[in-house]
């Protein structure tokens, strides 16, 4: 079975707990499918950080905008998000994304349906297939949309974007405290290396503005921790942007021929920034390795104006 | 065959002190117990052992300890379950009677009669296998002392009915033959399982003997449907069951090891047992858990002990079948749970091995746990397992084995186990990907097979034997020691014999038994599958001796994957699978069909949401408008510099914010219209070389009647009508340059002029 199996089971279900997430990828063998290792991009990502099979689901289900998961998922575990057509213009016409739940039903209204905006369904790897219509008038995707009976999202980019807080914002910041106890694990996140390395706790009590990890067996906090201000919680993505801001790294990469966006693997925008780009083409970013040095991830088909809003949220701009 | 100990009349006093009420005797034994009672102790142990003994010696074996709770071998389609310790009085008297019967004799009439106060219930407990319809067999002892399971309830569905009747016996039945169990030769694979326990209390009238013996005669219903006896387990005495402290425990060895107790005619309890219809036996053959943890050694650890196979060849419960809950009879306070082997395919040839432990639902989702290396957590994966963990040294674990302990509940103490062996096999599991270890080969199902380097040639003679390719190796790079191989791909085509007592090679020996299997598909309820995705129906094992399968009634035709299939069989409803191998009931439904939005995350960046209410909220692509504003709003985002829009009604105006934050060059908003035009906030004040009116839309403006309009209304219309004016006025041009946008503002342009002439 495929991702798409997962997604199907989802949206009958609605919504559940985590542990129900985790029996249903067992259940459908998702880890024995060829659709899913061999050569999988984003699986060779989820191997570098060592997540198991059922978090890197979870993570590209959130990714690609089919549901919602812990904070976001109104009170369960996971909630599969109202299916819904993403629309973006591209050049030459508009491209429109079906996200959120589907049914076999809904299927059979959306692929259904002959002429203008015809959906095609294409695999999508360690994901469920990408359901996209290609029309030249917005108002054509509109109309499929409404006969099949999903919400339509126009500029979804833009509008997810312009939704976000920028990463500065000191009003989605939470306050934390430096775990204490001896046995805990500390890292602080060197933006030079991109990567993490030990370090002790005074250094986190003492640093002018510094990520740092604190892991205790499964337990794990990212505090950005200032001597001056204290130490606060935040998403270790959001954590690594702030530390890029201060240094003022440039890391993002921007090819206007092919409107291809490339990002350090290890720099990963938070999920939301990350969501909007993929928005754009309806596919995860393809993987590219790097030799000694963290691989790449490559956002495909990112208009100019959406890769500069996603620069402006998360405070770096395009090279 | 039923059996029976009926032991010899000897009485001891336990006393315990008030704090040791409902702990667990032996647990407790050498702190409370009094002198006396020390020494009916150890008259109950030697007794106890006795029976050990006999038992050990009826499975051929010379250890009498394991002999009680290993795996004696099961009969044609009965298998045995010892229950655990029941709760233990207060204060009480307990009378243990060795055996002098055998199976099949009655108890003589001279026997002593109640000599504590016990309270005992017989539980009953009949499984019907997992494709079988819902049954609800009547339950009869053999004796005729009117003893009938009358009494039950149902529990589950149709594929895991279970029955429970609980019975007093009072008096207990003198006779209880050794055909415990009928089984109708027909009727030979079906779940059928008895326990007897006892259930000792303070206040419960005297028992007349601590042996039970109870057999359950298959209903007529069951007759001639795939049967199998699941577990015929008796629980002759709290002491035996219970987890020994270290010096009863030596002393029930030390009597098991002996000679034969006086009174136990063990030739008379072979010969009853020959004939092979109940024995006290392991319920799970292939690694019990229960069977699996060997007796504290002198240091009080818990070492594992080697698997022994099943000696005869009952038709193993398939515990991929769905049903692998753990039933636990057993007092909670001490509990042995399994210890799954895993093997999952990689790329290029290589897998990995894992183990999974099994869940109940009362442990939490993180436990801590003692390995012999130190401790170590289990994090929950599902209800019925936690995560898989590969622990350092897994290739050594594998061949000698696992026990972890973990007393995280309070007064509790709960075990996972793994028998050492030099070989697995592993088979595909409904409930989770990759293989995990199974009790034997299982005809036209795929295999991997997991045996040490030293037992290769034989492993693979035994595999050849079953018609089965020897396999393909895969490379496990996780194995430190480098005695394991993988074989992938061993699927068995050819039943085989057994080979003999004890033998490990016996899991590659397929027996000619076949069932029901609904495969695939998309799960949505216990037996309930997604409309459009349902299971394969299949039948696992020997299909030729199975006759005609009937869907709904309908003689079902193999498909071209080798599901069946029948008219309808994937329709919406309830349906039926029928065969000489069993029933099994599945359902078709429809899942969800209508999903609602909700605000999912509200001005936040993944985490918690902030400032709800006056943010638009995000929940998967759609973007919600704010809550303070109007809901039917829909999203527009254009350049900051034309953040005003304008409806192709009159009076529907709409100001844009911009994210000065961002300095992206964008506005956005919620307008409850649909905009045409986007227009500079100050027409009149901006520059008309560089802005432009943005056409957004294509509706024709609507005529409106100014003379009917509220106050407010009027103030918008107003406003709608002044901000086209006042861009007219300015000369500003509209966008894009063509003729039709141009049309179209000049309709616009009469419009605002018509209504603002009727409202001066």
């Amino acid at each position: 079975m495929s991702a798409t199996a997962l997604l199907l089971w989802m949206s009958a279900r609605g919504e559940g707990s985590w542990e129900q997430f985790r029996a249903a990828v067992e259940e459908l063998h998702l880890g024995d499918s060829s659709e899913i290792s061999p050569d999988s991009s984003a699986d060779e990502i989820a191997e570098e950080a060592g997540l198991p099979l059922y978090h890197l689901l979870r993570l590209n289900l959130q990714r690609l905008g089919h549901a919602e998961f812990n904070a976001g998922a109104g009170g369960s575990d996971w909630k599969t998000a109202p299916p819904c057509m993403a629309i973006t213009e591209r050049p030459g016409g508009w491209l429109g994304v079906v996200a959120g739940a589907r049914s076999p039903a809904l299927l059979e209204r959306l692929m259904g349906q002959n002429g203008q905006g015809h959906a095609v369904s294409e695999p999508c790897s360690g994901a469920p297939d990408v359901i996209r219509l290609l029309a030249s008038e917005p108002a054509v995707l509109v109309a499929n949309a409404t006969n099949a009976g999903i919400h339509v999202q126009q500029d979804t980019a833009t509008a997810i974007l312009l939704s976000l807080p920028v990463i500065g914002d000191r009003s989605v910041w939470r306050r934390g405290e430096i775990p204490v106890g001896t046995e805990w694990r500390i890292e602080r996140f060197l933006p030079e290396a991109l990567g993490w390395r030990s370090a002790l706790r005074t250094e986190a009590q003492e640093c002018e503005f510094g990520l740092f990890r604190f892991t205790l067996r499964y337990r794990r906090h990212v505090l950005l921790c200032s001597r001056s201000r204290g130490a606060f919680e935040v998403p270790v993505q959001v954590g690594k942007y702030l530390v890029f801001r201060r240094r003022h790294r440039r890391l993002w990469r921007y090819d206007g021929g092919e409107r291809r966006l490339t990002v350090p693997a290890t720099c990963r925008p938070p999920f939301l920034v990350e969501r909007a780009l993929i928005a754009c083409s309806g596919f995860l970013p393809s993987y590219e390795r790097q030799e000694g040095i963290s691989g790449l991830l490559h956002y495909a088909d990112v208009p100019l104006s959406v890769a500069q809003l996603a620069c402006a949220v998360l405070a770096q701009e395009l090279r | 065959m039923g059996l029976l100990l009926r032991p010899a009349p000897r009485r001891f006093r336990i006393g315990l002190q008030p704090e040791c009420d409902r702990v667990p005797l032996t647990a407790r034994a050498g702190k409370c117990m009094e002198p006396l009672a020390v020494m009916m102790a150890l008259i109950l142990v030697l007794a106890a052992g006795a029976a050990l003994w006999w038992i050990a010696r009826r499975q051929g074996r010379s250890s009498g300890v394991d002999s009680l709770s290993d795996d004696a071998g099961p009969s044609p389609g009965v298998t045995g379950r010892q229950l655990a310790a029941p709760p233990v009085a207060a204060e009480r008297e307990v009378a243990v009677q060795t055996s002098s019967e055998g199976i099949g004799r009655p108890l003589p009439d001279n026997e002593p009669a109640n000599r504590a106060r016990i309270e005992r219930q017989v539980h009953v407990e009949v499984k019907p296998p997992a494709d079988s319809p819902v049954v609800y067999p009547p339950l009869t002892l053999p004796d005729g002392s009117g003893v009938q399971a009358t009494r039950g309830s149902q529990d589950g569905d149709a594929s895991d009915v279970v029955v429970n009747g609980e019975f007093p016996v009072a008096p207990l039945p003198d006779s209880l033959t050794g055909d415990g169990v009928a089984i109708d030769p027909a009727a030979a694979s079906m779940h059928v399982g008895v326990m007897v326990t006892a259930v000792v209390s303070r206040d419960g009238p005297p028992p007349d003997a601590m042996g039970a013996l109870v057999g359950a005669e298959l209903p007529e219903a069951a007759k001639g449907a795939n049967a199998e006896a699941d577990a015929i387990t008796r629980d002759v005495e709290p002491i035996l069951d219970s987890s020994p402290s270290a010096p009863l425990r030596g002393a029930l060895e030390n009597a098991a090891a002996g000679a034969a107790p006086s009174g136990v005619e063990s030739e008379e309890l072979a010969s009853g047992a020959e004939n092979g219809d109940v024995r006290v036996a392991d319920p799970v053959p292939a690694d019990d858990a229960a069977s699996e943890i060997e007796d504290p050694g002198p240091n009080g650890l818990v070492v594992p002990k080697q698997y022994k196979p099943p000696r005869r060849p009952g038709v193993p419960k398939p515990r991929r079948d769905g049903q692998g809950s753990e039933r636990t009879k057993s007092d909670p306070r001490d509990r042995a749970l399994l210890i799954d082997v895993r093997i999952r395919p990689e790329r290029g040839g290589f897998c990995t091995v894992s183990l999974l432990a099994r869940r109940t639902a009362d442990l939490p989702d993180v436990v801590t746990i003692s390995t012999g290396g130190g401790l170590g957590e289990l994090t929950a994966l599902q209800d019925e397992w936690y995560l898989d963990v590969t622990p350092p040294g897994i290739g050594q674990l594998l061949r000698s084995g696992i026990v972890w302990e973990s007393r995280d509940t309070p007064g509790s103490t709960t075990r996972w186990s793994l028998g050492g062996r030099d070989l697995y096999v592993l088979a595909p599991h409904e409930r989770m990907s990759g293989h995990l270890a199974v009790a034997r080969l299982q005809l036209g199902e795929d295999h991997v097979v997991l045996c040490t380097r030293e037992r290769l040639k034989e492993v693979q003679e035994a595999i050849r034997a079953t018609g089965s390719p020897e396999g393909t190796p895969w490379e496990w790079t996780g194995d430190e020691t480098g005695m394991w191989l993988v074989l992938a791909g061993v699927r068995p085509e050819l039943a085989v014999s057994l080979r003999g007592p004890a033998d490990t090679l016996d899991a590659l020996c397929p027996l000619p038994d076949a069932r029901i299997a609904l495969q695939g598909g998309i799960r949505l309820g216990r037996q309930a599958w997604l409309s459009g995705f349902p299971p394969a129906i299949r039948i696992v094992g020997d299909s030729s001796a199975i006759g005609v399968i009937y869907i709904d009634q309908h003689p079902a035709v193999r498909g071209a994957g080798g599901a069946y299939e029948a008219p309808g069989w994937d329709r919406p409803g309830e349906h039926v699978v029928s065969c000489q191998a069993g029933t099994k009931r599945y359902q078709i439904m429809s899942g969800l069909e209508k999903w609602e939005a909700w605000d999912a995350y509200t001005w936040s960046v993944g985490d918690l949401s902030t400032q709800e209410g006056v943010r638009p909220a995000i929940c998967g692509m759609l973007v919600r408008p704010p809550q303070n504003g109007p809901r039917d709003g829909k999203h527009y985002s254009g350049p900051v510099a034309n953040p005003v829009l304008l409806g192709a009604v009159p009076g529907q105006v709409y100001s844009c914010d911009g994210r000065s934050d961002l300095r992206s060059g964008v506005c956005s908003g919620y307008p409850p219209f649909e905009p045409v035009w986007a227009l500079p906030a100050d027409p009149l004040h901006c520059d008309k070389s560089t802005r432009r009116i943005l056409k957004v839309g294509s509706q024709m403006p609507m005529p409106t009647d100014s003379a009917h309009l509220s106050r407010r209304q009027a103030v918008q219309v107003r406003a709608w009508a002044l901000a086209i004016l006042d861009a007219a006025r300015k000369g500003l041009r509209p966008e894009p340059d063509d003729d039709a946008t141009a049309s179209l503002w000049t309709s616009f342009r009469k419009e605002a002029r018509a209504i603002w002439r009727s409202m001066r």
